[in-house]
């Protein structure tokens, strides 16, 4: 069998191993940067198009480079690299806080520049990734092509292949660990450099970052995440990283704050804190079931699951709907105080997309909660339009509630809560709202909503921040909401920049 | 000598056509491909495994296109392109979060991606050096990513509606070009 190994590796030439590789790699290469960018600048939809753009760019800047550079000058880029990827993934976070931070004190604050900080990250974060990201792989293709008389097919579907295999590895891969796609990245990485050069210098100086960076990956990468949640949220509060997961959506992290509590963070944005069991997983989910009796609830976007413990006693089933299963595995591994999944034996996870399960769903609910996080993203946006909200009216039992918050206070110069609640009020026909601080809770679905008075709406409130809390019945939300542009699938772009 | 700078000139307005027909063709290859991964997303699931169901048949097909002997099949793969492209675009939108739509998407997305593998066998002689052809071509599927993603964002159905037919026309109209001048060469 090794004799067999041998007399196939013995047939593969040095140009064909090395473009299935770089394709491979490119392919991993895109997987996790686009993980990293995403979580250095927090999720924002802005991220997925630098690190699209700075991937593109780069190809074309090794093309435009590819007859350019002599063998022996690549040999000596490729450590550099290694070293400015390796950084990069490292770093990428802490950076675009200081850089953003830094140019904000110094040019930024007024109002004709408050955006200032966080333009000036991302465009260094672009430029560094479309030098130092996939424009050094992309110099070998036209070169070797050049270089073996044309033979584009051959030579392309070879580097497609290896992008093939990567794209296939992926999943396997992300699912065992994220180091481990590094790793393999960086193995990979030097596989390419033996096929080039077997100068020592040059080995050395790729071999040991990289091997540095395979050991002390999870403590670094800790230890600056937790720098910049102090920097974020205070020193104060934030003790340290006691956890951290890369799923193939995103970064899951758990944060040890000074109250001997915790905080979940996904994509470097808060997810959970000990006050949002208290304020918004009531209003969210144990007041409105005050108008249902022993209901079925479906609760789409899991987060913490507070809202599960709250309701847990008094609903009849509850199906938790969230995308990624990693979340789920995290909240019920540290949130069990508030979310009692150990003790409750009534809810059922579903690892799906919100909108394509309740599509296919044959399920109707008595109560609907909507517990997916603020629409920064495409993927997200999506259940805030129009059109998710309609999938999810159709199921709702007779009488049954949908209920959502609008994150913003209706009152400020921000549209997003106002559109948000006017794409509601166009979907729904009995609805009203429950204003409390900054945020807004709509209710929609049920007919007693038509014709109940706000005493009866307050008696029904068991919350100590009672005398805090505001009703707007149906003709007062349509008032704030006349005129007011909905959300649908052609608007995201509203919602997700505004 | 005049003649000796009109053949330089047509030489290098040769050169600059063949550049604008990539740069287009990038720009038509970028705005189908997200335009697929929007459609998937929107009316099927925004489940990292569609994304990668998508792309590898799109890498698949690609792979295929790279491979394919026949001459003249640019324009017949194009057109099979934008045609299947719309089919999944409509059978989406009418039956959308259908399971069985992703097997017909696939196959689309597949049969679409062998355009351009074989763009790249077209072209390769229309170029002195081959990193012009790369080079062009994926500039334009930059500006195609660009306005795939502004599309999406502030205009989501005028996009998946026109985008890909417009971007299709314009290479269309660039190549019919192409070949009307070849003749009058000839």
């Amino acid at each position: 069998m090794l004799k067999s190994a041998r007399t196939i590796l013995r047939g593969i030439k040095k140009n064909e191993l090395l473009l299935f590789l770089i394709g491979l790699n490119l392919m991993l290469f895109n997987f996790v940067m686009v993980h990293h960018t995403n979580v250095a600048f927090r999720q924002l939809e802005f991220a997925i198009m630098l690190f699209t753009l700075s991937y593109f760019s780069g190809i074309s800047l090794g093309y435009l480079f590819s007859d350019r550079l002599t063998e022996k000058v690549i040999i000596y880029l490729i450590p550099l690299f290694i070293v400015v990827q390796l950084l990069l993934i490292i770093y990428i976070q802490p950076l675009s806080y200081i850089i953003t931070s830094v140019v904000n004190e110094r040019y930024g604050g007024s109002n004709l520049t408050p955006e200032l900080g966080v333009v000036t990250a991302y465009l260094i974060i672009f430029i560094i990734l479309f030098l130092g990201g996939t424009s050094l792989f992309s110099i070998f293709l036209p070169k070797i092509i050049e270089a073996e008389e044309s033979n584009i097919a051959k030579f392309y579907s070879i580097e497609v292949a290896g992008s093939i295999v990567g794209l296939l590895l992926i999943p396997i891969l992300s699912s065992i660990s994220h180091l481990l796609m590094i790793a393999l990245y960086l193995v990979i990485f030097i596989i390419i450099l033996l096929l080039l050069t077997r100068n020592k210098l040059v080995l050395i100086l790729t071999i040991v970052p990289s091997l540095l960076f395979i050991l002390f990956f999870n403590q670094l990468d800790k230890k600056y995440s937790g720098w910049f949640y102090k920097q974020w949220y205070g020193e104060k509060k934030i003790e340290k990283v006691i956890y951290t997961k890369y799923s193939p959506y995103q970064k899951i992290e758990m944060l040890q704050l000074s109250k001997r509590d915790k905080m979940l963070v996904l994509n470097g944005k808060r997810q959970f804190a000990r006050g949002s069991h208290y304020n918004y997983s009531y209003f969210i989910a144990e007041y409105p079931i005050n108008f249902l009796s022993n209901p079925s609830v479906c609760v789409l976007g899991c987060g913490s699951m507070s809202t599960v413990g709250r309701i847990g006693d008094i609903s009849s089933s509850i199906d938790i709907v969230d995308i990624d299963e990693e979340v789920f595995n995290t909240s019920k591994k540290y949130f069990q105080k508030y979310n009692r999944l150990n003790k409750l034996n009534n809810w059922t996870f579903i690892a799906d997309d919100a909108k394509h399960y309740l599509a296919n769903s044959k399920k109707k609910y008595d109560l609907i909660l909507h517990d997916i996080p603020p629409a920064y993203s495409r993927q997200i946006a999506m259940t805030y339009t129009e059109e998710f909200f309609k999938v999810a009216k159709s199921k709702l039992n007779d009488n049954g509630i949908f209920s959502i918050s609008s994150l913003t206070p209706l009152s400020s110069r921000s549209e997003y809560g106002k559109r948000m609640i006017a794409t509601l009020a166009s979907v729904f026909d009995h609805y009203i709202i429950l204003q409390y601080r900054g945020s807004a809770y709509f209710y929609g679905g049920n007919k007693k909503f038509d014709n109940i008075s706000k005493k009866v709406l307050m008696e029904k409130v068991n919350h100590k921040g009672k005398k805090k809390i505001k009703f707007l019945l149906k003709y007062e939300i349509d008032k704030i909401v006349d005129g007011v542009k909905i959300i649908t699938l052609d608007n995201l772009g509203d919602l997700i920049f505004e | 000598m005049n003649n000796n700078i009109t053949s330089s000139f047509a030489d290098k307005y040769s050169i600059n056509f063949n550049s604008v027909v990539a740069f287009f063709i990038g720009v038509f290859f970028a705005l189908i491909q997200f335009c697929y991964f929007f459609i998937l997303e929107a009316y099927v699931s925004s489940r990292v495994s569609i994304y990668f169901i998508a792309l590898l048949f799109w890498l698949i097909g690609f792979f295929i296109g790279l491979r394919l002997k026949s001459n003249n099949l640019l324009l017949k793969l194009l057109v099979a392109s934008l045609v299947l492209y719309y089919i999944t675009l409509f059978f989406n939108i009418l039956i959308p979060f259908e399971k069985t739509s992703l097997l017909l998407s696939g196959t689309a997305i597949l049969i679409s991606g062998l355009s351009p593998g074989y763009y790249f066998i077209y072209a390769k002689k229309k170029f002195s050096k081959i990193k012009l052809l790369f080079l062009h071509e994926n500039n334009g599927f930059i500006l195609g990513v660009i306005l795939s993603f502004s599309g999406v964002y502030f205009s989501g159905s005028w996009m998946l509606y026109f985008a890909p037919l417009i971007s299709f026309l314009i290479v269309f109209a660039l190549l019919s070009f192409s070949t009307d001048k070849k003749r009058e060469q000839t």
